[in-house]
């Protein structure tokens, strides 16, 4: 039984993408088919990190919501981009970059009940141990199906004013959702603060764990946009980070 | 000699007017109305209903004019013929009146007096010609309605789909056997989402004639329209209400399938748009909606009050009976339609079917039935052709010369 994860943000630039990514690897690095679907689907990103570029996309998501291809068909195995000899999978599904693409689903939307077939779907035909999505900020139609499908959803949050308010909203909605694990994770936390107190008042705050807490460090900021953080540094102690919030939410 | 003819008698000089009704009386004339003025004919026009209107053209005035002219132009008195009692002795000098008159739309005129043998003879003349007129105005009227209807009819049946989809591995077969009358059945197949399901549509408007089949032109286009848009989902409601979410245990499978959305706001708005802008019309139609995805089988359904379709597995068995999961459609404003759904298996029929099926009467009277229409789908067919064939066979040595007094719709779906 795979499990599905959702990774939401109330709001844009939290480190969504980068988290869903070092997650992403680091459940393959331990042997797990992990697939990470990008259903921010007006502003795509998660393809950046594994090196793709507009080019490289081909078929897509938006191509599988309007009848193109198979979502499978959608799905890169992106394994060897990121790593060589790696134990598990990862798959990308990626949203498409054309602008013209863009405007098309705001323009005419698409059956929102295809997102859930087409989850079901990739976890059959790819075999899959885990199905991440990454989500678009905010809360429409496609997220709240998203977390209503979910076994475990992530929200990540920066430690400000406007976070904390928007996460409470989207954790009551989650709850009303009645979604079966619910974290949180606390990310580009200023290093002047203590991390373990930082842990210990969120989780107060909202009444829910808190997976992981990420202190912010510019030297994280330069190489997490380049490639996959947690693959490049495995001794990290940030990556060692990421496995513990990996581990909270699969288990 | 047509003696029970109405009269209008209008002349402004009271002592002719008076010598003519009691002539007019003694001739046999017994419904008589005397009138001096034109406001007064008027009146006794539209509340007696004379067939003939005896107007005496005399002053040099265009009283008689006048009032020809607003009997002609008035629907409800234009059949009242206007016969025109000329004094002999002015005959000249009311020509061009008279002129007038014709012109406005009398029927006659004749000198006055005259001989009661010539009075005769030009009332009943006139009573005649205005018999004929209605009488050919009707026929004109009822060939234009017959020629409506048929129009109506051809209209009807252009709403229904020139082909059916045939997915891989699916077989559909429809038809709809109208009545003499138009009225209201239909069916509707589409696809939606890029033809990953297809729509399967069968109704019955609650009544019959012209104002039945208009429905059924509002309502399969609004279903249809409503079902090939995207639609959200009830999950935005959450943010807005204050209970839990009905999720339940449906976590993964049937939360948002595919067409779902589109199944349940088309026969929603649809529902609502009726029970809205059409409720003194008290019209309603019993449909049953199904998406059916080709490749799985499964079939989401809103049945709003139709007669319940039937699954009939390859042995002929009723595997199940699909029943109602709300009321008819545009009977009760903003009420929730549930959806259900149910899965056809390989040789499995999906038989809709309107009440025009169980309620078809013989010769006798006697209806068809359920349980007969039941036992008809027992024995296996090969193919959903085969199947209908089977039905409309029956159905048509059960009516045999009776009048089919209502459509005979039939939309089967089988998985090969």
């Amino acid at each position: 039984m795979a499990t599905i994860i959702s990774i939401h943000s109330y709001r844009g630039g939290t480190g969504k993408s980068n988290t869903t990514a070092n997650i992403a690897a680091v459940l393959a690095q331990k042997g797990m088919r992990v697939c990470i679907i990008d259903t921010d689907i007006l502003s795509p990103g998660v393809h950046v990190l594994f090196g793709l570029k507009e080019d490289d996309i081909g078929h897509s998501l938006n191509d599988y919501l309007w009848g193109k291809c198979n979502i499978e068909d959608a799905a890169r195995d992106v394994t060897m981009r990121v790593s060589e000899g790696m134990k598990g999978k990862i798959y990308l599904v990626p949203s498409s970059m054309k602008a013209s693409d863009i405007a098309k689903v705001l323009r005419e939307g698409y059956d929102v009940g295809l997102l859930n077939d087409g989850y079901q779907r990739l976890i059959e035909k790819l075999d899959l141990d885990v199905l991440m999505i990454d989500t678009h900020p905010g809360l429409n139609e496609e997220t709240l199906l998203s977390i209503a499908i979910s076994d475990a959803l992530a929200i990540i949050l920066r430690p400000d004013s406007q976070d904390y308010q928007g996460t409470a909203v989207t954790v009551s909605v989650a709850r009303k959702l009645d979604v079966p694990k619910l974290m949180l994770i606390v990310n580009k936390a200023p290093s002047t603060l203590d991390l373990v107190d930082v842990k210990k008042r969120v989780a107060i705050s909202y009444g829910c764990e808190v997976a992981a807490v990420f202190p912010h460090s510019d030297e994280m900021m330069i190489l997490a946009s380049e490639g996959i953080f947690a693959l490049r540094f495995p001794d990290h102690p940030f990556t060692e980070i990421v496995r513990q919030a990996a581990e909270a939410l699969i288990s | 000699m047509i003696d029970s003819a109405r009269i209008l008698l209008v002349d402004g000089t009271d002592s002719r007017r008076k010598k003519l009704a009691q002539h007019l009386r003694e001739m046999g004339y017994d419904k008589v109305d005397e009138v001096a003025d034109n406001a007064t004919a008027l009146l006794l026009a539209s509340t007696n209903a004379p067939e003939i209107a005896l107007i005496n053209v005399d002053a040099p005035d265009k009283q008689a004019v006048e009032l020809v002219h607003q009997l002609m132009t008035d629907e409800r008195l234009k059949s009242i013929a206007s016969l025109l009692l000329v004094p002999a002795s002015q005959s000249d000098t009311l020509e061009a009146i008279v002129d007038q008159c014709m012109i406005a739309g009398a029927a006659d005129w004749m000198l006055h007096p005259a001989s009661t043998a010539l009075l005769r003879i030009q009332i009943e003349d006139t009573l005649v010609t205005r018999r004929r007129r209605i009488e050919q105005h009707e026929l004109i009227k009822r060939e234009k309605l017959l020629n409506d209807i048929a129009t109506a009819r051809r209209f009807q049946l252009d709403f229904l789909p020139k082909d059916l989809p045939q997915p891989e591995g699916w077989e559909l077969a429809a038809s709809l056997q109208p009545a003499r009358e138009v009225a209201g059945d239909f069916y509707d197949t589409f696809t939606l989402t890029q033809g990953r399901r297809v729509g399967l549509v069968i109704a019955d408007i609650c009544d019959k004639g012209v104002g039945a089949a208009l429905f059924m032109a509002l309502i399969r286009s609004m279903t249809r329209a409503f079902a090939q848009q995207n639609h959200n989902m009830d999950l935005t409601d959450l943010l807005t209400s204050d209970s839990p979410a009905p999720i339940g245990s449906s976590r993964h499978r049937g939360l948002s399938s595919v067409g779902v959305n589109a199944l349940k706001a088309s026969v929603t708005l649809t529902n609502n748009y009726i029970v809205e802008n059409h409720s003194e019309l008290n019209m309603f139609a019993t449909m049953f909606f199904g998406i059916l995805d080709p490749r799985t089988g499964v079939l989401d359904y809103i049945n709003g009050g139709h007669n319940p379709p039937y699954i009939v597995g390859p042995d002929g068995a009723i595997r199940k009976t699909l029943k109602p999961t709300g009321p008819a459609v545009g009977m009760i404003g903003g009420i929730e339609f549930t959806v259900d759904h149910t899965v056809l298996e390989s040789g499995d029929m999906l038989i809709s079917y309107t009440d025009g099926v169980p309620d078809a009467r013989d010769p006798h009277g006697k209806r068809y039935g359920d349980e007969r229409f039941r036992r008809l789908l027992s024995s296996p067919a090969a193919s959903a052709p085969e199947m209908m064939e089977r039905v409309q066979s029956a159905m048509r040595s059960h009516i045999a010369e009776a009048d089919q007094f209502d459509d005979i719709t039939l939309l089967f779906v089988r998985r090969k």
